[in-house]
């Protein structure tokens, strides 16, 4: 009986405290969601993304917030599945209402995109670049270049620069991966060049020795690979063990201490689009400024998801100031900011929400990050 | 590229030839499910990963204390979860549920002490080039980690032939009642059978992780590999659990020959849907006593 009591008295207090209504927004902050990875295969991400997120509220706050009120960030872990981002983002859109989530991962966004629409809320994409999250709705907003830029960037340099004419695709079977496979084989072939083969895997596999068979008898000049970097790095190695003689090509988005770690090796020579970021901060002194702040406090260069995550906040905050806190006015005041100056570069929203900015060529040279030169 | 794929099917076969041997080891003794087998297998790459990568200890030092701590959490699941859910007259879904619920709840604590990235064990680049054999190409590990599988298949199957403890789980295997009534104890035997079948996954679990890397979470994808490979072979034969291994092993490799490499895990199912549909106790296995669940 006794024991029974407990456990009902227990079992009622719990269902008590997960079904509370939430704390009201306090009056003197904005609430800024963050949909991040801080779980799970892909952690690295989530947690080089926070570092951006904070060091930006750090001087949001720092100059005096924005109207008079300080940031304050609430976070929600997604741990790279996409059957949690969307109740993540619902429960910070609805039940905390927050007018605008930070979010991350090309299926996650999309998955998204409705529930923005539906509840008002700016999806504030920071690190994802499927070309089709530019026709996600009016609430969707990128800050960094999507595939159609990056894939056709990169579709371009294999043709041009390293004057390739067969290729295979190797990608997660993931909108990402998808999405980088449709626009860079379209013009690839647009230019003359001839897609062998497009092989795909499931994303957190451990065994690639199956795909890289696939890809080795295609007999490939060169093999573009889109995942994360874990799965990168993994597939690099593989390959090397299997003998495949080809050239490696893929994006930033796969390439992280994580993927140098796990290729062991194996990555010396891989060449991947970026967007015109430079760890180091590049001629401008307020973003190298940034760089040797993280730098100090971090111990390794920032990534670009460190540059487009900072620059979120200081976008959020600025669409604050011209049209209010609130879903429909942060999305007014995005449509509305023009040659924002970010770490990434300059800014401007265009009609689909989408960013255009600069990029390059980079490539693995003595274990290191470096700018490709011919 | 046909002799490639069947060369990594050869591979991957054995590995999950080691898997089934474990998991259909500790089935045909308890007639449980053991789901939370996955958890052991993802433990076990933990503790080598502790023993070599963290505290440096000497390679096949850290493979026996690996091996040894792995067997003794299968045989703690036994006693601590379902021996007693059975001493209370629970049913199979009940313990199924709890190795279920075992399985989550290891597989969490493993990542909050060990963190979610990924993992490697620094062996050493050497025994991982790799070396091509004609059309083929091995590398040193992949050709270690054949033979380890063959002698451990090999080695199993000496115990259960020539030895009385390796007889007496045949006896409970083929059938606990009779079994029971020639004054074999069912008890030790289970103990048995979940230390030697926690020590197959511990092998395969330390060359996979050796040779891919681990991560959180893989536990599970590995015991219904496992599972449906027992299924497929035969549940109450090691022959056939450890054939069902290879015959997944090829088939998720060979079958990709036509259709697209996504498609590999669908393909396991898709073997294993084939064969219970034409023989229910699978390719080699006998009419089992009916269980409900």
């Amino acid at each position: 009986m006794m024991p029974r009591l407990a456990v009902t008295a227990l079992s009622v207090l719990l269902s008590t405290a997960v079904l509370a209504p939430p704390a009201p927004a306090t009056e003197h902050v904005y609430r800024i969601g963050a949909l991040l990875i801080m779980s799970g295969r892909a952690k690295y991400y989530g947690e080089v993304m926070n570092r951006g997120v904070q060091m930006a509220v750090e001087d949001v706050n720092a100059a005096g917030g924005v109207k008079g009120k300080k940031f304050e960030v609430v976070i929600e872990d997604w741990g790279y599945d996409t059957k949690r981002a969307v109740p993540g983002f619902i429960k910070l859109a609805e039940v905390d209402r927050i007018p605008v989530v930070i979010t991350g991962g090309s299926d996650a966004v999309l998955a998204i995109a409705p529930q923005a629409e539906k509840l008002r809320a700016v999806n504030f994409n920071a690190a994802a670049n499927s070309a089709d999250i530019r026709k996600a709705g009016d609430y969707t907003f990128s800050n960094l270049n999507d595939a159609v830029v990056t894939a056709s960037a990169l579709a371009d340099f294999v043709f041009d620069k390293k004057k390739l004419r067969k290729m295979v695709f190797l990608s997660e079977n993931t909108e990402y991966g998808l999405s980088n496979a449709k626009v860079f084989g379209a013009r690839f072939k647009e230019r003359g060049g001839q897609m062998l083969d497009e092989v795909l895997y499931i994303q957190n596999s451990s065994d690639f020795k199956s795909h890289l068979t696939k890809v080795k008898a295609s007999n490939p000049e060169g093999v573009v690979l889109i995942g994360t970097a874990s799965d990168v790095g993994r597939v690099l190695k593989q390959a090397k063990q299997l003998g495949i003689k080809a050239q490696w090509f893929g994006s930033a988005e796969g390439v992280t201490k994580v993927m140098l770690d796990l290729a062991e090796g194996a990555a010396e020579g891989f060449i991947y689009v970026d967007n015109a970021f430079d760890p180091q901060g590049g001629m401008n002194p307020k973003v190298r400024a940034l760089a040797e702040r993280y730098r100090a406090r971090h111990n390794e260069d920032p990534i670009l998801y460190v540059a487009t995550h900072y620059d979120a906040i200081r976008l959020i905050a600025r669409a604050i100031e011209l049209g209010g806190y609130s879903g429909e006015g942060i999305k007014n005041g995005l449509y509305q900011i023009r040659s924002h100056e970010g770490w990434l570069g300059i800014i401007t929203f265009d009609k689909d929400g989408a960013v255009t900015l600069p990029v390059l060529m980079k490539t693995v040279k003595d274990g290191k990050l470096v700018l490709y030169q011919e | 590229m046909f002799p490639q794929l069947l060369a990594n099917g050869l591979v991957e076969g054995s590995f999950y030839a080691l898997l089934a041997l474990g998991f259909a080891l500790i089935f045909g003794a308890s007639r449980v499910f053991h789901v939370a087998h996955g958890s052991v297998y993802a433990v076990a790459a933990y503790l080598l990963y502790l023993f070599f990568s963290i505290w440096r200890l000497p390679f096949f030092l850290a493979l026996l204390l690996t091996v040894a701590l792995a067997s003794l959490l299968g045989i703690l699941i036994e006693l601590l979860i379902y021996r007693p859910l059975e001493r209370r007259g629970a049913s199979h879904m009940l313990v199924l549920m709890a190795s279920i619920g075992t399985l989550i709840f290891i597989d969490n604590l493993v990542e909050m002490i060990f963190g979610g990235d990924n993992k490697i064990i620094g062996i050493g680049s050497g025994l991982q080039e790799g070396i091509p054999l004609g059309p083929i190409v091995f590398t040193y590990l992949q050709l270690i980690n054949l033979g380890a599988a063959v002698a451990a298949v090999l080695l199993l199957n000496y115990f259960r032939l020539r030895t009385a403890p390796g007889k007496a789980l045949r006896a409970v295997i083929i059938s606990p009642t009779m079994a029971r009534v020639v004054g074999i104890d069912i008890g030790r035997v289970r103990i048995l059978a979940f230390g030697l079948g926690s020590a197959l996954a511990a092998v395969s679990a330390v060359m996979s992780a050796v040779d891919l890397g681990f991560q959180p979470g893989q536990g599970l994808p590995v015991v219904l590999v496992a599972a449906i490979a027992v299924l497929v072979g035969g549940v109450d034969t090691f022959t056939g659990a450890a054939l069902g291994g290879l015959i997944l092993g090829l088939a998720m490799n060979l079958g990709i020959w036509r259709i697209g490499p996504e498609w590999r895990e669908a393909l396991a199912f898709g073997v294993m849907l084939i064969v219970i549909l034409a023989k229910p106790t699978g390719l080699y296995g006998r009419a089992l006593e009916k269980y409900e669940v």
